[in-house]
């Protein structure tokens, strides 16, 4: 199957053969064919591999894949297995409530205008300190964990909106919509990888049935109204 | 064509074999990025790939600048 990733490799190939014409066959570029060859592989494919190379590397950094590349963060990956309704990104993950191969990126990028290129300096950051520097023996989110990046998706969704735990006071929404009571933080939705009782969690095993309680198969197919009987 | 084959590169050939060297490393690193899903990979794309790549532009292009201009064909009256 042809993917765009391929097409990038073809062309970085086709300009290799370019450049090596260049390297044992200089004078080519006394004719005009010549100069258009060293043109084309020397500036103009090499720009556009560049771009399109970037682009790629960009999309990339998003796959979970990248993110559990790094020894550091296995527990992380393995909290998304855990089979407990308690753990939110593991629910959200099992469920597919969030992309599989995206679960790190949909949650822990900022949902404003400059939130994917701040994400990436971060990471940045992130890879400094895994090579170079010092990783700290616990890993805590920068600030506190935003409502913003939750609504992202639930704001507006049946189940979060109605939900009676959300309407206990007549404020209470709208200081969850404004952050000023956290979803994670605020007792309510509050374990969230919690890498360090990984050890006595049960496993989710994809493929592995296990017996739904009666009262939990049937329970709304829809992901966004399922949420509150967490 | 014999003539041509044993001359001596010019400066300008010189500085384009060389941008094309430059360019070719650039490539390779390039490539070798694309095909591994990890951090290094970007690290290993931005210092040898893009800089590289940078380089041999800037090259490439201050040789086309600073080549002799070749002098125009006198016309036959």
């Amino acid at each position: 199957m042809i993917t765009p990733l391929t097409i990038l490799l073809g062309i970085i190939l086709l300009t290799i053969v370019l450049d090596l014409i260049l390297i044992f066959d200089t004078k080519i570029t006394r004719a005009q064919g010549g100069k258009i060859l060293a043109f084309s592989g020397i500036l103009i494919l090499p720009a556009l591999i560049g771009i399109f190379s970037l682009q790629t590397h960009i999309e990339d950094s998003k796959k979970t894949e990248f993110c559990l590349s790094c020894h550091v963060m296995e527990d992380y990956g393995k909290s998304l297995h855990v089979d407990d309704n308690e753990y939110i990104p593991a629910i959200h993950f099992q469920n597919n409530r969030i992309p599989q191969d995206q679960a790190c990126y949909t949650c822990h990028t900022e949902y404003t205008m400059y939130g994917d290129f701040s994400s990436k300096i971060r990471g940045l950051e992130h890879i400094y300190y895994q090579y170079i520097g010092t990783i700290p023996d616990t890993i805590k989110l920068r600030e506190p964990y935003n409502n913003r990046e939750c609504l992202h998706c639930h704001d507006g969704a049946r189940g979060f909106e109605e939900a009676s735990a959300h309407r206990e006071t007549p404020l209470m929404m709208d200081s969850l919509k404004s952050n000023g009571m956290s979803c994670m933080t605020s007792g309510c939705h509050d374990v969230a990888h919690d890498i360090r009782n990984l050890a006595e969690a049960e496993f989710w095993e994809p493929g592995k049935l296990k017996a739904v309680p009666a009262h939990e198969s049937t329970a709304p197919s829809d992901s966004t109204t399922t949420d509150e009987e967490e | 064509m014999n003539n041509m084959s044993t001359e001596p590169l010019t400066k300008l050939e010189r500085r384009i074999r060389l941008a094309a060297i430059l360019s070719l490393i650039a490539l390779i690193g390039t490539g070798g990025s694309l095909l591994v899903s990890h951090p290094l990979a970007f690290i290993e794309f931005a210092v040898i790939g893009l800089t590289l790549m940078l380089v041999a532009v800037v090259i490439y292009l201050l040789a086309l600048v600073r080549a002799p201009r070749s002098s125009p064909p006198k016309s036959v009256t």
